[in-house]
């Protein structure tokens, strides 16, 4: 607590307060960030072995960045999340519109549900069912398969911040804005979605790390060309832990730390 | 006035038809689809054969011997079995830790409740299978555990705890993973919690933990129902965390569907076996819906 | 006879089988200072909402300066509205706010930039044309929503409680500066509030609502003095109202009995008959403690409480009616002290006795 220290008689005092608390708390941050600084601190390790400590330096770095598989991987990632993000967005913003501001209807409690169904399936059922559904009616876009199950998924991640704005904003900027002579189209255009900006950004920000970070379903719905970043990781894993893994693990994480961080600036609400 | 949305169902259904037909043919069809595979005949070439058959429901329960007998085999369910008994004992393991952690955040001043908050959030969003690979690092052969103590001569030179690879180390590293996820909801209904209450408790002659037990436990409540919801499904399904440290003797059933598909190209059997992760799944939304009813009734709004 | 500004023609508003607004009628002259005053829950927003547009009606007619507007949405109509909570565009500056309106209207850029400055000026806000408005003061934003929605000169200025959210001393000083804007700019106001006072110290006239219906129009004296209804002498300040018979009446003369049997006497004619059962009402300063014997009516004191500036005392009439009467601390100087228990008669002026028929 931050409140001034007085001496106190023995047992009086604030008595929601539990003095030894912020040992546990400070055991909880630690663990949460110790295995993050272990992979960090790992990746500068010189020696060819993941876990053996030779010395200090980017070599795995300068191997990652100049590794063509790696940087392939990279690339489908990032189109598949850009693809993905923007598609996800846009369909998540005309149904948070329609849910936030569509007041009390018929079908709402359904499409809400429609609309995070995403979130409740656990991942490895999703990524199943869609292996099973491109085979089963011959889909092979090759990326277009993983944008497509990169889509459905991030839908309710952009949905959720979007809405969470909508709700924050009051109808009454829009009436304000069609009694100063503005038509329907332009109380939208000029008043409801620039104050709804911020939630689409974190919206899309969240999204897109999440595709970035997905691994299991692009395991399963991924070909041979199509290799995601993590997946690419996953199998380098699974072949020996060899020290690039730390590398392009730090890096990974450096973009999604970037990438949250807007996020949390962008939904934070403004007073 | 009302906006469009509200005014024409026209343009709300027109708003809302990009989510339910995207949704709609790439999720809820697939998910139909598997279901329907779960009553087929595998191929032994992967795929199946278009035939109703319960085999793959069977075959969690038995197991066909030489003579073509059913032959009672234990071994799915107690892949069953540990899947629950795993992701239960990491659930209880979130609470324990996530509630008095949420508690102490609730208790700070604005601004570093929300550094707090935000430190909690931020390794959840990043990559998890980053983050359970940091854990191999550590609890691994010759890794972070193991070094030092190899260094001291507690262990040889090339001895180990062999600390991963079991069960210990799979609910580690799923309280891990989803200790953000019991946080978060224990926190938002503490933040909401009068502390005066607390107060008004010791007022009335209960010491602090009486106060803790009477009046915060049950008033925080729904907090607690929706971190353990949310941190048990996705316990309950994962895969990276129990296939990485967990190793092949530790299978649960998000492992045992993926080995399905990717291995034993059984797509009838993987498919019931997901089906029975989402039969669970709805049946932890439903009581969790019935829950949070039943609460609303009690708080009366 | 002025012109009618807004005249509502027998409006009816429905939400499903809630009757919001019944058979609502009202002239609203141009150049006026125009408020509704009721309960929450009265229909006065509702009424406020459907001239702005934002409401639509489902029965009735409303015009402005004779033209049909019912039908038309809310941009199409020359009305603004400063809203309960502002509503300022939290994206824009304080000069895009005000220029919003004027935008929408096609008008050039200069002659935007010149309104904006008046509009500015008139509201004593000139400084804070590129400020955004979170981070601004109660009164000031109330200042800045005042500019927005005069900037288009529209023909009707609504405005929704807009002091409800300011403390009360900036409230007191705004309902002047509210009452000098209407003045000088010789826009109508239609003002919505609950708040009996400011409705009496800022209006030309009031029209007093309640379940839907507007229950009396006029100057702020009508209102107080000669309330027609029980709802609106009881809305409106302290009263006594008495539940009473017409016993007899002349020319000059009415005899009103209560239900316990107390006769007063009052010299003034009723255009009522004998028998009609009615209330009357008599506000508390009007009324006035005499000995016993010597008023209408005798009355026993039972309470007094003291208030600072005045002084209620509550007497019983011999059937038991309780009576305040209010003494303001000026007039009690020199007063011969009270005490509980005491006998005593009361008194009032016959014309400010006031018949309420409902």
């Amino acid at each position: 607590m931050s409140a001034p220290r007085k001496t106190k008689a023995k047992g009086a005092g604030n008595v929601a307060h539990f003095k030894s608390l912020y040992v546990l708390v400070g055991f909880f941050y630690a663990f949460l960030y110790f295995p993050i600084i272990v992979l960090v601190a790992y990746s500068f390790n010189t020696g060819t072995r993941a876990m053996v400590w030779k010395g200090f330096g980017i070599d795995w770095y300068v191997k990652v960045f100049t590794n063509g598989a790696i940087l392939d991987a990279a690339k489908n990632s990032l189109l598949v999340g850009l693809i993905a993000t923007i598609l996800a967005t846009t369909i998540a913003t005309a149904g948070a519109l329609a849910l936030a501001r569509g007041g009390a209807f018929r079908g709402k409690g359904v499409s809400m549900g429609v609309m995070t169904l995403p979130l409740i399936v656990p991942e490895i059922v999703t990524a199943v069912a869609t292996l099973m559904f491109f085979s089963a009616i011959g889909l092979n876009l090759g990326l277009g398969n993983l944008i497509i199950a990169h889509t459905v998924f991030c839908i309710p991640f952009a949905f959720m911040p979007i809405r969470a704005r909508l709700e924050g904003m009051d109808t009454y900027m829009e009436q304000a804005a069609c009694d100063l002579y503005a038509t329907e189209w332009q109380a939208f255009r000029y008043i409801t979605l620039p104050m709804m900006m911020p939630g689409i950004i974190a919206g899309a920000t969240l999204s897109f790390v999440i595709s970035l970070d997905d691994f299991i379903i692009s395991l399963m719905v991924s070909s041979a060309g199509t290799t995601t970043l993590p997946v690419y990781i996953y199998s380098m894993i699974r072949n020996g832990i060899s020290p690039e893994v730390n590398a392009i693990s730090t890096v990974l994480f450096g973009v999604s730390l970037a990438l949250v961080t807007i996020y949390w600036i962008a939904s934070k609400p403004r007073k | 006035m009302s906006t469009a949305f509200e005014k024409s169902a026209r343009t709300r259904w027109l708003a809302l038809s990009p989510t339910y037909l995207i949704i709609g043919i790439f999720m809820m069809i697939p998910l139909c689809i598997m279901i329907g595979i779960s009553f087929m005949e595998q191929n032994v070439y992967g795929g199946v054969h278009p035939n109703v058959s319960f085999a793959a429901y069977q075959q969690i329960l038995f197991e066909t011997d030489f003579d073509e007998n059913l032959v009672f085999d234990p071994s799915y369910l107690v892949i069953i079995g540990r899947s629950l008994l795993l992701a239960g004992i990491a659930t209880v393991v979130t609470v324990l830790v996530g509630f008095p952690v949420a508690y102490y955040i609730a208790r700070q001043n604005e601004r570093r409740r929300n550094l707090l908050i935000f430190l909690v959030t931020l390794p959840f969003w990043t990559n998890m299978l980053i983050r359970i690979f940091a854990w191999l690092l550590i609890l691994g052969r010759g890794g972070v555990i193991d070094a030092p103590l190899r260094f001291l001569g507690v262990l040889d030179a090339d001895g180990s705890l062999g600390l991963l690879y079991s069960p210990g180390a799979v609910v580690l590293g799923l309280t891990y993973t989803y200790l953000p996820l019991m946080v978060l909801p224990i926190y938002a209904s503490l933040e909401k919690l009068d502390f005066r209450l607390v107060e008004a408790a010791a007022d009335l002659y209960s010491n602090k933990w009486g106060a803790i037990r009477h009046v915060v436990i049950p008033l925080t409540g729904p907090g607690i129902a929706a971190g353990a919801i949310l941190v048990f499904i996705p316990c309950m399904g994962d895969f990276i965390t129990v296939d990485m440290l967990g190793g092949a003797k530790n299978l649960m059933l998000g492992t045992l569907v993926q080995f399905q598909f990717s291995t034993a190209r059984n797509w009838p059997f993987g498919s019931a076996v997901a089906a029975i992760l989402l039969i669970f799944v709805i049946c932890n939304m439903l009581l969790y819906a019935r829950f949070t009813r039943a609460e609303r009734q009690r708080s009366g709004s | 006879m002025a012109e009618i500004a807004v005249d509502v023609q027998n409006i009816v508003k429905h939400y499903g089988s809630f009757v919001a607004l019944n058979d609502v009628s009202l002239s609203i002259q141009d150049n006026e200072f125009f408020t509704l005053l009721g309960p929450s829950g009265c229909g006065k927003t509702t009424l406020l909402r459907s001239i702005a547009g934002f409401e639509e009606v489902t029965e009735g007619k409303i015009f402005l300066y004779g033209e049909e507007i019912e039908d038309l949405a809310p941009h199409q109509r020359p009305i603004n509205t400063v809203f309960q909570h502002y509503a300022l565009f939290p994206h824009m500056t304080v000069h895009d706010n005000i220029a919003f309106g004027l935008k929408r209207l096609g008008k050039s850029q200069a002659e935007i930039d010149k309104t904006v400055k008046e509009m500015l000026a008139l509201v004593q806000m000139e400084d804070f044309g590129n400020r955004r408005t979170n981070n601004m003061s109660g009164g000031q934003m109330q200042r800045i929503a005042l500019a927005r929605a005069l900037a288009p000169k529209p023909k009707v200025l609504l405005l929704d409680e807009p002091l409800s959210a300011l403390d009360l001393k900036l409230r007191q000083a705004m309902r002047d500066e509210l009452q000098k804007l209407q003045r000088d700019t010789g826009i109508t106001f239609i003002f919505v509030t609950h708040d009996q006072d400011e409705a009496m110290s800022m209006s030309d006239r009031i029209a007093v609502m309640s379940n839907g219906q507007v229950q009396q129009v006029g100057t702020p004296d009508e209102i107080y003095n000669r309330p027609k209804s029980r709802f609106v002498a009881d809305f409106i300040g302290d009263t006594n109202i008495v539940d009473v018979t017409i016993e007899a009446t002349d020319a000059k003369s009415t005899l009103y009995r209560s239900k316990g049997g107390v006769g007063l006497q009052v010299e003034r004619a009723t255009d009522l008959t004998v028998g009609a059962e009615i209330s009357i009402n008599v506000r508390p300063e009007n009324v006035v403690i005499v000995d016993a014997g010597k008023g209408r009516a005798d009355a026993t004191l039972t309470h007094k409480s003291f208030f600072g500036r005045t002084s209620i005392y509550s007497m019983e009439l011999n059937d038991g009616t309780l009576i305040k009467s209010r003494y303001s601390s000026r007039d009690e100087l020199g007063r011969k002290e009270m005490a509980i228990g005491d006998s005593v008669g009361i008194d009032f002026a016959a014309d400010t006795l006031a018949e309420l028929t409902s």
